[in-house]
């Protein structure tokens, strides 16, 4: 299982080296490999498929033209979580909103099954998460949780130091506990 | 007595609960036990409070769900989107370099020195280059003679006086005017109000 991990982490490595040195096709397998990833992240913090898929791009877009800057000690997905978070940020702060976005227009997309999907998650404990905690502390949560980054990693990718992460995640865990999980 | 007072955690329990929060192991946390980073003392707690137990146990199975609902709940990804990308990365132009702030402080720099040239140059007496000292001389020579035949009196008449100049400057009429008002107030106020050696005021009429 290590090895596996190793060798995929070695994989991983070689093929940037190669898009560093201008491979497209490496390029391009790092996307296949990783896009989904950064959308479905994107998708969390932006409630639009369509803004999401555009902020996809854009974090390829920059990944591709700042490939030079990755530090081949971290997981690359790292660093393109943490483009990604900085590109929906900046998104917001141009549109001058961090809004709820209703879910119907959040599944403009999807199938009628996928609308039930849909439906059934804005119950899920994730929707209550939204309602209930900071845009800080959801966001910590889901990096730790979901996409099941260390502290470590999640600290970095945020910008906040170890300690910073864990209080925000007690105090998140605190708040659903007294709001949702009657005793 | 109050509700919500006796739902608060003690002060020892919250205490244990945070410092739990910040000594949780990195590895696995979410199935080892939060306790476990704790120290004796707060261990001794965790035993004896059904409480706290309760916390952790409950704080175990949030995460566990997180990452459970998380995991179920992921949003489909289009179709095509890796290639999407892939084309628009291709697609893409490289940033253009941010201009260097340095670059356009020297230039303001370099301007504002340039300016300044133009101005003194301008101000300073002309002074002829070397090369042209020899021709330039002769020129300088025969219009010193001509300046020192000019006419005393037209020399004069060009040169504006200093009282002209004093009296035709309307901020010092105006100054001229208001400093002679305030003084005939001030006469005014002399004359009328200041008691006399009597005591009396010159505004009251004298009996």
């Amino acid at each position: 299982m290590a090895a596996a991990a190793g060798g995929c982490e070695s994989d991983e490595a070689a093929l940037v080296r190669e898009a560093v040195a201008g491979d497209g096709p490496s390029f391009d397998r790092i996307v296949r490999i990783h896009s989904p990833r950064v959308f479905r992240f994107l998708c969390q913090m932006t409630r639009q498929r369509q803004d999401a898929e555009d902020l996809t791009q854009q974090t390829f877009i920059k990944a591709f033209h700042n490939l030079g800057r990755y530090d081949a000690r971290r997981p690359i997905i790292n660093w393109l979580l943490t483009i990604a978070r900085n590109c929906a940020l900046n998104h917001f702060r141009s549109a001058k909103k961090w809004v709820e976005i209703p879910e119907e227009t959040a599944s403009d997309a999807l199938s009628p099954s996928g609308m039930a999907e849909q439906n059934e998650q804005t119950a899920s404990l994730w929707e209550r998460a939204r309602t209930f905690l900071s845009q800080g502390q959801f966001e910590v949560l889901w990096l730790r949780f979901a996409e099941g980054l260390s502290t470590r990693e999640t600290a970095e990718l945020m910008g906040l130091t170890q300690t910073h992460v864990k209080v925000l995640i007690f105090r998140a865990r605190q708040k659903l506990i007294k709001g949702e999980m009657p005793s | 007595m109050n509700a919500s007072k006796e739902k608060r955690p003690r002060l020892t329990c919250r205490l244990v609960r945070a410092w739990a929060a910040i000594r949780e192991r990195e590895a696995g946390a979410a199935d080892s036990s939060f306790e476990a980073g704790l120290p004796p003392a707060a261990c001794r707690h965790v035993a004896a409070c059904a409480d706290c137990r309760r916390f952790f146990v409950e704080s175990r199975s949030l995460e566990q769900a997180l990452r459970r609902e998380a995991a179920m709940g992921r949003p489909p990804v289009p179709e095509g989107l890796a290639r999407r990308v892939s084309l628009a990365v291709a697609g893409s132009e490289p940033p253009r370099a941010r201009a260097f702030p340095g670059l356009a402080i020297a230039a303001c720099g370099a301007a504002a020195v340039a300016l300044a040239v133009f101005v003194f140059d301008r101000n300073s007496p002309a002074v002829a280059p070397d090369s042209r000292a020899g021709a330039d001389s002769a020129e300088v020579t025969r219009l010193a003679a001509e300046v020192a035949t000019l006419p005393g009196a037209l020399w004069e008449s060009a040169k504006p006086s200093a009282t002209a100049v004093w009296t035709e400057e309307p901020l010092r009429r105006e100054a001229d005017a208001v400093y002679s008002d305030a003084r005939s107030a001030v006469g005014f106020l002399e004359a009328n109000f200041i008691p006399d050696s009597g005591g009396r005021t010159g505004a009251r009429p004298s009996s």
